[in-house]
C-alpha cells in the first residue's frame, strides 16, 4: 500500500492542478463574455458588413429626340471588362499579361490600376470600358487562359450626330473623383455619368431617373446568395426637341472650315429650329474620355471648338442700328423724312468718326441709312440720344441679360451706361461713346440668340417670344407628358409704325440697288435683314485685302434676317468669328439658309 | 453495491451524453447530414469502447507484457506512418489516425512506470527513461503532425510533473531549456512551415497580418463575437451559413457552437467540458492505487488541454493549433480515443472502492 505521506503529497499535487485548470477555464469563460456580450454589436457590425450589401441598378438615362422623333442621344452597349480577384488569386501575373498584351498597355500600368480599383470596388473591378469590337473578340477567344476575366456589356451615351448637336445638346461624362464629393449625397457613384453641358446639364434631373436598389446576402466567395430586397430604378424622362436633326446637320455642314454659329428661330412662338456653334468637338469623345494630346490640340484649336458661340457675346457692329433708330423714333429725336448729309465722316469737338464708305453716302433718310448702313446717320442720331435711355432701351429689346433659352453658359452680354462706365473704369462717359454704342461698337456686346429674337420681334410686329428647344418631357411609357407652352416675354416699346419704318429699311438692305445684304435675296419672297461687321482690332491702313490681315486680327461677321417680311415665319441668324464683312460672308450663308427652309421644305 | 457505485457516476455520464447531443446537433449545422450521420456511427463505437474499459479492472492488465505490448505496437505504426509521410491508416473501409492512440498509450506507459516506486520525487533514471519513452512517439508524431506532437508532449510531460521533479531537477531543467530553446529556436523556425509560421505571427501581431494570414482568426472572431448572448439560433448562423469558416466542422466547431447558440449555449459548453475534466480529477484524487491516480490524472490533462488549446485558438488566448474539440469536432479518431480516455476514468472512479 502507499504510505500516507505520499498520497497527501499526490492529493496536493492534484488540487493544485486542479485550480489551474479551474483558472484557465476561468479565462476561456471572461473572453467569451468580452466577445459575446461586450464586443457583440462590433462583431454583428463586421459580420453584417461582411454579408449584406447594397447593389445599386443604375437607371437608363432618358433619351433626346429632335421635333420628328429622331434620336439624338441615347444609350448603346458599350463593352466593359471585369476582373474577379476572387478567381484572380495567385495567378493575377498571368493574366494581367496576357491582358496586357490584347489590350495594348504596359503590364505595370495595368497591374496598378488593378491593385488600386480592387481595393475601392467589392467583389468584381472594372478594369477598362468601351472596348471595341475586336478587342472582345480577342479576349473571348482566349477566356480559357483568362479565368475571372468577363466582358460585360453595358449602356452608354451615345449621340448619332456627332459635333453637329454638341451644341445645344451637351455632354454626358463619367463623374470624376472630385465631383464625387458633390455629388455623392444626390447619388451619384463613381461608374456614373452627369451632364456636363447644355440640354444634358440643364435638364440633367429630368434624364437621370431613379436608380433602383439590390439588397443581397453574399457568401465567402461573393456569390450572391439570396437577394433580400428589390427596388427597380425608375428611367429618366425623354426630352423632345423643337429642333430639326437634317437642318442642324445641313446649317452644321454649311459652317464647315468656320468659326461662327447659326441659330434659327419661329417668330411666331419663339421655337428654335436650329442652334448651331461650329467647329464642335465630338461628343463621344467626352463620354470615352480624351487622351492627353486630344485635349490638347481641342483647346490650342484657334476656331474654339470649346465655346458655344450662340450664346457667346461679341460686338453687334451694324446689327444693333436697328436699336438706335427705333430708340430715336420713339423718343421723337428723327422722321423718316429727314435726310442726314454724309460726307463720310462726323466730326464731334476734336474726333474725327469715320463711316465705313470713306467717301460718304450724300445725304441719306431712315430707310437707305437702313439699307446701306450709314455710320454717319447714327453717330447723328447718337448725339441726339442720352446713353442711359439708349442703354434702357436696348434692355427692353431684350439685350444685357439671359435669352431665356435656358442652356447653360450663355453669356447676357453688356449694354454700358454711365453707372457701368463709373462702376467698371471708375470715368465719367463721354459723349463720343454713345455714338459708338450707336452704330454698335464701343463695350456693347450682345449674343446671337438675343439679336435673333429681337429680329423676331421687329418681323412680327413686336412680340419677344421667350425662345425654346425642349417641346415636351415625356415619361418613358409615354402616359405622363408635359408639353411647353410658347411664352411672351415682353412688347418691345414702340409704336406700330415705327417697326413698320424699321422693316421698309431692312428689306432695302436685303433687296435694293445699295443694299449690304443684297447676298441673302431669294426668288420669289422678300427677305428683310441687316449685315454688321464688328471690328476686333481698328486698322489704320484701309488698302490692306482681307488675305494680309492676320486671322485673330479680322473682323466679326453678323447677319440676321426674316422671312417672308410681312409675315415671317423664320428668323436666321448667323455669326462667323474673324469672318470679314457681314454682307460678303454671313449674308450669302443665311441666303443658302432660306432658301433651304423655304425651297427644300419647312421643318 | 453495484447499484450504488452506478448512481454515483451519473453526474459524469449526464455530461457525456450532453455533450454528445451538443456534438451531433454541431455537425448537422456545420456539415450537414453526412457529417451527422457518421459522427453518430463514431459516438455510437465509442460508447462501445467506454462502456468496455469502465467495467475493465485496469490492474488486471497493467502488466509489464501489456504495456509494453501496446507501446511498442504503437511505435511500430507511428514509424510506419512517419516513413510514409501520413496522417491516416487505412484499413479498408475505416481510417483512422494513430497519433491520436499516443495519448492513452503514453498516459498507461507512464501510469505503470511511475507507480511502481513510492516516492515525492521521480529518480534521475526514471525521469530520463520516461523522457526518452516519450519522444519516441512525440518525434515520429511530429513528422507528420506538429500539433498533435505538442499536445502529447504537453499531456506526458504533465504527467511526469504529477509525480514530481525535485528542486535541482527543476533548477537544471530550467537552464538546460534555456540552453536548448537559444540553440534550436531559430533553425526550427526556419524549418517551420509557412502556415505555421503564419498562424504564430497572427498571434503575436494580429493588426498586422490581420488581412492576410489571420483570415480564420478573424472569421473565427465574428462567428463568436455575432452570436450575442441567445446566439443567431440553430442552423441560422451567417458565418457557417455562408461558408466564411474554413473548417468549421472541425477546427471551428466552436465558432459555429458559439454564434448558433451565444454566450448562453457557448458557455454551457465550457462549463460541461470542465465538469469532464473536474470528474477526471476527481477520480485521480479518489483513487485507492497510483497507476489509477496517474491514468485517471493523465486521461483529464488531455481532455482539459484539448479543450483548452482549441477553444484558446479559436477564441485567440492562444495561436491557432489545427486540434480537434472532443465530441464538438467532426472525426471518428478523435471521438473514439477521448471515449476511451472517459472510460479510462470511469474505470477508475468504479475502482475506488474496490481492494485487490
Ligand atoms: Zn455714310
Amino acid at each position: 500500500m502507499v504510505s500516507k505521506d505520499i498520497e497527501e503529497l499526490y492529493e496536493k499535487r492534484l488540487i493544485f492542478w486542479g485550480y489551474g485548470f479551474l483558472f484557465l477555464f476561468f479565462i476561456v469563460l471572461v473572453k467569451l463574455f468580452y466577445l459575446q456580450i461586450l464586443r457583440h454589436s462590433y462583431f454583428m457590425r463586421l459580420a453584417v458588413k461582411r454579408t449584406f450589401s447594397r447593389v445599386l441598378i443604375p437607371a437608363p438615362r432618358g433619351r433626346i429626340f429632335d421635333r420628328r422623333g429622331v434620336l439624338l442621344a441615347g444609350d448603346r452597349p458599350t463593352f466593359n471588362l471585369y476582373l474577379d480577384p476572387y478567381y484572380l488569386k495567385g495567378h493575377e501575373d498571368q493574366v494581367l499579361r496576357v491582358l496586357a498584351r490584347i489590350l495594348g498597355e504596359k503590364l505595370s500600368v495595368l497591374k496598378t490600376r488593378y491593385l488600386l480599383k480592387k481595393r475601392q470596388s467589392y467583389g468584381e473591378v472594372l478594369l477598362r470600358q468601351g472596348l471595341d469590337w475586336a478587342t472582345v473578340a480577342r479576349i473571348e477567344a482566349r477566356s480559357y487562359y483568362l479565368p475571372g476575366v468577363r466582358v460585360e456589356a453595358r449602356p452608354a451615351r451615345f449621340y448619332p450626330f456627332g459635333p453637329a448637336f454638341f451644341y445645344p445638346l451637351g455632354y454626358v461624362s463619367r463623374v470624376s473623383r472630385r465631383d464625387l464629393r458633390v455629388l455623392q449625397d444626390k447619388g451619384y457613384g463613381p461608374e456614373d455619368f452627369v451632364g456636363r453641358r447644355g440640354l444634358e446639364k440643364a435638364y440633367e434631373e429630368v434624364l437621370r431617373g431613379q436608380k433602383g436598389m439590390r439588397e443581397v446576402e453574399r457568401d465567402a466567395f461573393g456569390r450572391i446568395v439570396r437577394i433580400i430586397r428589390e427596388v427597380p430604378p425608375r428611367p429618366g424622362r425623354d426630352l423632345f426637341l423643337t429642333l430639326d436633326a437634317y437642318w442642324q446637320r445641313e446649317i452644321y455642314r454649311l459652317l464647315k472650315g468656320r468659326s461662327g454659329a447659326v441659330v434659327v428661330m419661329d417668330p411666331r412662338n419663339g421655337e428654335v429650329l436650329s442652334l448651331v456653334s461650329a467647329p464642335s468637338p465630338d461628343p463621344q469623345e467626352f463620354v470615352r474620355g480624351f487622351t492627353h494630346r486630344a485635349w490638347e490640340e481641342l483647346n490650342r484649336n484657334p476656331y474654339k471648338p470649346l465655346l458655344n458661340k450662340a450664346l457667346q457675346a461679341y460686338q453687334p457692329g451694324s446689327t444693333f442700328k436697328p436699336v438706335t433708330l427705333l430708340a430715336a423714333l420713339e423718343a421723337g429725336v428723327v422722321t423718316p423724312a429727314e435726310e442726314i448729309y454724309c460726307p463720310g465722316y462726323y466730326r464731334l469737338g476734336r474726333q474725327i468718326f469715320r463711316c465705313w464708305r470713306r467717301w460718304g453716302h450724300g445725304k441719306v433718310s431712315l430707310v437707305q441709312a437702313l439699307a446701306q448702313s450709314c455710320d454717319v446717320y447714327f453717330y447723328t442720331l447718337g448725339t441726339r440720344l442720352d446713353i442711359d435711355y439708349l442703354a434702357h432701351f436696348a434692355r427692353q429689346c431684350g439685350f444685357g441679360r439671359l435669352s431665356g433659352l435656358g442652356i447653360p453658359g450663355e453669356k447676357p452680354g453688356l449694354v454700358p451706361d454711365r453707372t457701368w462706365k463709373r462702376r467698371a473704369q471708375g470715368k465719367r462717359w463721354q459723349k463720343g461713346e454713345t455714338l459708338l454704342v450707336a452704330i454698335g461698337q464701343g463695350p456693347l456686346e450682345v449674343n446671337l440668340m438675343q439679336l435673333v429674337k429681337f429680329y423676331a420681334a421687329l418681323g412680327n410686329g413686336g412680340t419677344l417670344w421667350k425662345p425654346y428647344v425642349v417641346e415636351e418631357i415625356a415619361d418613358p411609357s409615354g402616359k405622363e407628358v408635359q408639353a411647353s407652352r410658347p411664352r411672351k416675354e415682353g412688347e418691345l416699346p414702340v409704336k406700330g409704325i415705327h417697326l413698320r419704318w424699321v422693316k421698309e429699311g431692312l428689306i432695302e438692305a436685303v433687296n435694293g440697288k445699295h443694299g449690304t445684304g443684297r447676298a441673302a435675296r431669294l426668288k420669289g419672297i422678300v427677305v428683310a435683314g441687316k449685315t454688321g461687321t464688328a471690328q476686333v482690332v481698328r486698322r489704320k491702313k484701309e488698302h490692306e485685302t482681307k488675305e494680309e490681315i492676320p486671322y485673330q486680327e479680322r473682323d466679326h461677321a453678323w447677319f440676321v434676317a426674316f422671312a417672308p417680311a410681312e409675315d415671317p415665319q423664320v428668323v436666321v441668324g448667323v455669326f462667323v468669328e474673324h469672318g470679314g464683312h457681314g454682307g460678303e460672308v454671313a449674308a450669302p450663308l443665311a441666303g443658302k439658309i432660306l432658301r433651304m427652309y423655304f425651297g427644300e421644305g419647312k421643318p | 453495491m453495484r447499484i450504488k457505485i452506478w448512481f454515483s457516476e451519473w453526474p459524469l455520464f449526464l455530461v457525456l451524453a450532453l455533450l454528445l447531443v451538443g456534438g451531433l446537433l454541431n455537425q448537422w449545422s456545420a456539415g450537414g447530414s453526412y457529417y451527422l450521420k457518421r459522427q453518430a456511427l463514431f459516438m455510437g463505437v465509442g460508447l462501445m469502447v467506454f462502456a468496455g474499459l469502465s467495467y475493465l479492472d485496469y490492474r488486471r492488465y497493467l502488466t509489464t507484457h501489456w504495456v509494453l505490448g501496446l507501446y511498442l505496437g504503437l511505435v511500430g505504426v507511428l514509424v510506419l506512418m512517419a516513413l510514409g509521410g501520413k496522417r491516416w491508416l487505412v484499413l479498408g473501409p475505416v481510417s483512422f489516425q494513430p497519433s491520436e492512440m499516443a495519448k492513452p498509450v503514453l498516459i498507461i506507459l507512464l501510469a505503470y512506470l511511475f507507480s511502481q516506486q513510492e516516492r515525492p520525487y521521480l529518480s534521475w533514471p526514471l525521469f530520463l527513461g520516461a523522457n526518452l519513452l516519450i519522444l519516441l512517439p512525440v518525434v515520429l508524431i511530429a513528422v507528420t503532425d506538429l500539433d498533435q506532437a505538442f499536445l502529447v508532449l504537453l499531456v506526458a510531460e504533465n504527467v511526469i510533473f504529477l509525480a514530481g521533479l525535485s528542486r535541482r531537477l527543476w533548477v537544471g531543467l530550467l537552464v538546460a531549456g534555456a540552453i536548448v530553446s537559444f540553440l534550436v529556436g531559430p533553425p526550427l523556425w526556419n524549418h517551420l512551415k509557412p502556415y505555421q509560421k503564419a498562424r504564430l505571427l497572427a498571434f503575436l501581431q494580429p493588426g498586422k497580418t490581420q488581412k492576410r494570414w489571420s483570415y480564420q482568426t478573424r472569421q473565427a472572431l465574428i462567428a463568436v463575437g455575432s452570436g450575442g448572448l441567445w446566439g443567431q439560433g440553430f442552423r441560422r448562423g451567417l458565418s457557417s451559413r455562408l461558408h466564411y469558416l474554413p473548417a468549421k466542422h472541425t477546427d471551428l466547431a466552436f465558432a459555429v457552437w458559439a454564434e448558433e447558440w451565444g454566450f448562453v449555449g457557448s458557455s454551457i459548453v465550457v462549463v460541461l467540458y470542465g465538469l469532464l475534466v473536474f470528474y477526471g480529477l476527481r477520480a485521480a484524487y479518489l483513487a485507492r492505487d497510483l497507476q489509477g491516480r496517474f491514468m485517471a490524472f493523465g486521461c483529464s490533462v488531455a481532455l482539459f488541454w484539448q479543450v483548452f488549446i482549441n477553444l484558446g485558438g479559436v477564441l485567440r488566448i492562444l495561436p491557432t493549433a489545427s486540434l480537434p474539440l472532443p465530441f464538438l469536432s467532426y472525426g471518428g479518431s478523435s471521438v473514439v480515443v477521448n471515449m476511451i480516455m472517459l472510460g479510462i476514468i470511469a474505470s477508475v472512479l468504479r475502482r475506488r472502492f474496490s481492494f485487490l
